[in-house]
């Protein structure tokens, strides 16, 4: 048996699980007896501010991560400090961070009654930025700019500093060659982070939902509230095609303008003792780091005070163990743990063996790669309104596996990005060898293949796990309490009026989070790079 | 040859793996396996919070030896929706928290089933605000602005006020769309407007306000923690805060109309769901939500006055304000223009609604140029 036709278990796995959710979405937008773009048409009509504030924000956003991101680009690409991998694996750190962490820490760091507004009181400063355009651009920039710090920085890491040289010799001085030699060159890399970032911020639920505030709805916030409160299916269609259809359009520009393989040796500036350029590195560090960290420290303060300059307490995490906050979630908190757990467990069981099937499967047919990977068009909240509009009348509505086949679908595209790159660069030789010496399959795999795709399939794993555990807005359309999952308890326990209990659970979704992420950075190296 | 450190690393991959799995699987049993209550309540999240729920539910569980399984989906808008999604297979046999402002959306969307329980009879007549009694009323308050006084002197008088400087960023309103206070106050301005919406004064009001959540709930936490002076809230708030924490430091205010202070009222009702699996008991749950044993149970856990009126009031209500007047929409218009108003005020409050917001017109220049690259791109790779 060929074994590229293994292909059609993901196959199947695709268009039942994603293709069909997808095409009863196109059938309740554009369908009504017959094709129609009416509801298309209302959909523009009625949502225009919103479409419009949803592209708006979403570059605004995308402008300030390239401010936030670039200089620290420069500096991975150009010079060799120590400290450099400590500050690249810090930078790291919100990539893998669930966003309603992020949105946790936001609350406790910039709130009326928040961190920062308790150290400037002594000076009479007090500063309003949350539920504000400001907050979710904010967000949204810590959020994503070390997206723009990998891929920057290491196409600037990777690029030959002779054509520099050339110039330099040829009289050019620094803005100008900068401008003609180094700018060209790194273009195409900012445009791809430029892409992925509006991307990311276009499709972005937690954060707008809960710091933004009904003024500042995006295109997702309201697929939610259509689809969940004003019950009105085929608008809520009308506004997921419109989603995807945008976002298609940035993901396209992403692919086809990225990876520019060129690399080349780089010339790294060593610093060290006093000089301007020392100085800076450590101005920049210390303002990313405080970016970084500041959201996070300040829920981990929380959650172990009774309040602002309260005393030392444990009250917090008692509490998700026991029974009283249950009335608000519906279970025990500790319960939402397992649920979490659960659900990246079977994701990363359901997604690694997929994409490791996909992955031989594409390797001899490269140009559908991006046609497997389509899925990161689709927004989670789509996904979800497509499941409920595919699924309402099955067994499965409402259960617990549609919850782990859309954390699945999710987080699809990232795992086989990585198990592909692992697998694109395999030596076949090596398992012509095994078999041609009397290897079976299985055991050619085993030994020959397993072990040089097996970086990728442990960061394709991390990533499913990272990305289910974190996973909000699919899992809100479609949960039901006893499947809560931390994500959501957090965001339901924020709802009512306890912001210890949710910073306690944040930090055991942190902690988690946290041990994924050292594991991405363990194994992967170059790796997951090339997997974002 | 089987190398021995691939056998220890798929062992221990391995050993990972069975870990995990048992410890998902020792916390998870429960739900795994179905655990449907004998009867399933959907509610707003304050039934469970602020502790209606365990006041009284252990109680039914017990009269009827049967386990009730409530599950609540942040405020009544979203229960509604939840419920009107499932409509061709109901999984709640119970809704709490439909209020005259969602009640024609219920109808229209036929979720319950009339039942007129036993003791309807002691409820009073201009509180049952169904007729078809497809929901029965099971409490009621004034939606008010409530405010903390230590910050505030002299709350907003009118509607007009709460659009002035003075205010900026200092009220916190709730999303109508899902919200029932929310909406309630949106009727609230509606009917002091002679039943019109005014576009132009959400839009400012919008603007003027810290933010519009989606949830009293929500609004009510952020309150609480200081990030506002004043929140769209109940007329019974004072009476919480001198029950629990012996403050007088909150008040309650209504807003002037035509001279008057003048409120809205709100009553919330209970309903059996159309064709709910266990309908006996459902039933029977209605009719224990408004006796006497569970009545006497609201003020002091849902802080809204009883409709039963055997209940008897506790002493702190003495603080709850009521308006002078009471505004109310004609069913008939509100059933009409329902939907209407909830688009004209999405579209009043949306960011890039105002004329001045320079979000629309460059979203549009932004989208085409990228569509530009986008294309050129594509050709030069050809």
């Amino acid at each position: 048996m060929n074994r590229r036709s293994l292909f059609l278990i993901p196959l199947i796995f695709l268009l039942a699980f994603f293709a069909y959710p997808v095409v009863s979405l196109l059938y309740l937008g554009l369908w009504n007896g017959g094709a129609t773009l009416s509801y298309l048409k209302e959909a523009f009509e009625q949502y225009r501010h919103v479409i419009g504030f949803t592209v708006y924000q979403a570059f605004l956003s995308s402008i300030l991560t390239l401010c936030i991101g670039l200089p620290g680009a420069y500096i991975m690409g150009n010079y060799a400090f120590r400290g450099k991998s400590l500050i690249k694996a810090i930078s790291t750190v919100p990539f893998i961070l669930p966003s309603i962490i992020v949105v946790l820490g936001f609350l406790a760091l910039f709130g009326n009654r928040g961190l920062i507004n308790h150290l400037l009181e002594p000076f009479g400063i007090h500063i309003r930025i949350l539920y504000s355009l400001t907050a979710i651009l904010l967000a949204h920039a810590f959020y994503n700019f070390p997206i723009v710090i990998r891929m920057v920085g290491s196409a600037w890491e990777n690029m030959d500093s002779s054509y520099e040289d050339a110039a330099a010799s040829l009289g050019a001085g620094p803005w100008k060659r900068f401008l003609y030699v180094t700018l060209p060159l790194l273009a195409p890399s900012m445009v791809s982070a430029f892409t992925l970032v509006f991307a990311y911020c276009f499709m972005s639920f937690a954060i707008v939902l809960i710091l933004g505030g009904a003024q500042y709805a995006t295109i997702e916030v309201e697929i939610y509230v259509l689809a969940t409160v004003l019950i009105q299916p085929h608008m809520a269609s009308a506004l997921s095609i419109i989603q995807i259809a945008i976002s298609l359009i940035f993901i396209w520009t992403y692919t086809h303008f990225g990876r520019n393989g060129a690399s080349g040796i780089r010339r790294m500036k060593k610093i060290r003792g006093f000089s301007p350029a020392s100085v800076s590195v450590l101005v920049y560090s210390a303002i990313i780091s405080f970016f970084i960290l500041g959201p996070m420290l300040s829920v981990v303060y929380y959650s172990f005070v009774t309040g602002w300059g309260g005393s030392f307490t444990l009250h917090w995490y008692r509490l998700l163990f026991s029974e009283g906050a249950s009335s608000v979630i519906g279970i025990r908190p500790i319960r939402a743990i397992g649920n979490s757990l659960f659900f990246a467990f079977l994701t990363v069981v359901i997604t690694v063996p997929l994409a490791l099937l996909s992955s031989f499967w594409a390797k001899e047919h490269g140009k559908w790669v991006p046609l497997i990977m389509v899925s990161v068009a689709v927004s989670s909240v789509t996904l979800g309104w497509a499941y409920i509009g595919a699924f309402l009348k099955t067994g499965i509505y409402e259960s617990w596996p549609i919850i782990a086949l859309a954390h699945s679908i999710i987080a699809f595209p990232l795992v086989f990005r990585s198990v592909y790159n692992s697998a694109v660069s395999m030596d076949d030789d090596l398992r012509n060898a095994a078999r041609s010496l009397g290897a079976g399959p299985i055991r050619a795999f085993l030994y020959a293949e397993l072990p040089q795709i097996r970086p990728g399939m442990l960061v394709g794993a991390t990533f499913a796990f990272a990305i289910s555990l974190g996973e909000f807005g699919a899992t809100l359309l479609l949960y039901r309490p006893e499947y809560t999952t931390m994500p959501i308890a957090i965001y339901r326990i924020l709802g009512t009026r306890a912001f210890g209990s949710a910073a306690a659970m944040s930090v055991v979704l942190m902690l988690l989070a946290g041990i994924s992420f050292l594991l991405i950075d363990r194994i992967g190296g170059s790796q997951e790079r090339s997997a974002f | 040859m089987i190398s021995l450190k691939l056998v220890k690393q798929l062992l221990s991959g391995f050993a990972v793996l069975l870990l995990m799995s048992t410890i998902v699987y020792a916390s998870m049993p429960a739900s795994a396996q179905s655990s449907n209550g004998d009867l399933v309540i959907y509610a707003y999240d304050s039934f469970a919070s602020w502790g209606l729920k365990n006041a009284t539910i252990p109680e039914f569980e017990q009269m009827y030896g049967v386990h009730v399984e409530v599950r609540t989906y942040g405020d009544s808008g979203q229960v509604l929706g939840k419920a009107i999604m499932e409509k061709k297979d109901p999984q709640a046999d119970v809704i709490i928290g439909v209020d005259n402002s969602l009640l024609q959306k219920a109808l229209d969307n036929d979720v319950f089933e009339p039942y007129t329980p036993e003791n309807m009879s002691s409820i009073p007549k201009e509180l049952d605000f169904d007729p078809s009694h497809h929901v029965v009323p099971f409490d009621y308050g004034y939606v008010a602005l409530v405010y903390n006084k230590s910050q505030v002197s002299q709350p907003p008088q009118t509607f007009d006020d709460l659009i002035k400087p003075e205010w900026k960023g200092k009220i916190i309103l709730e999303d109508p769309r899902t919200s029932s206070t929310g909406m309630i106050f949106l009727l609230w301005s509606i009917a002091a407007n002679d039943n019109h919406f005014n576009s132009s004064y959400w839009t400012k009001l919008s603007k003027n306000s810290l933010t519009i959540t989606s949830g009293w709930d929500s609004a009510y936490e952020m309150f609480t923690a200081g990030e506002a002076p004043i929140v769209v809230s109940y007329a019974t708030d004072p009476a919480y805060w001198v029950e629990y924490y012996n403050s007088t430091n909150y008040g309650a205010s209504f807003l002037k109309v035509n001279g008057k202070y003048a409120g809205y009222l709100q009553i919330e009702g209970i309903g059996v769901v159309k064709g709910a699996k266990h309908r006996e008991l459902a039933e029977r749950f209605v009719d224990f939500a408004i006796s006497p044993q569970f009545q006497k149970k609201i003020p002091l856990t849902n802080w809204m006055f009883p409709v039963n009126s055997n209940a008897a009031l506790p002493d702190c209500f003495r603080y709850a304000v009521r308006p002078e007047t009471n505004l109310t929409i004609p069913a008939k218009i509100l059933a009409e223009k329902h939907d209407e108003w909830l688009q004209e005020w999405q579209s009043a409050i949306s960011s890039g609604g105002s004329s001045n917001s320079p979000s629309l017109p460059a979203a549009w220049i932004l989208l085409a140029i990228l569509a530009a690259i986008f294309v050129t791109g594509e050709r030069r790779k050809r």
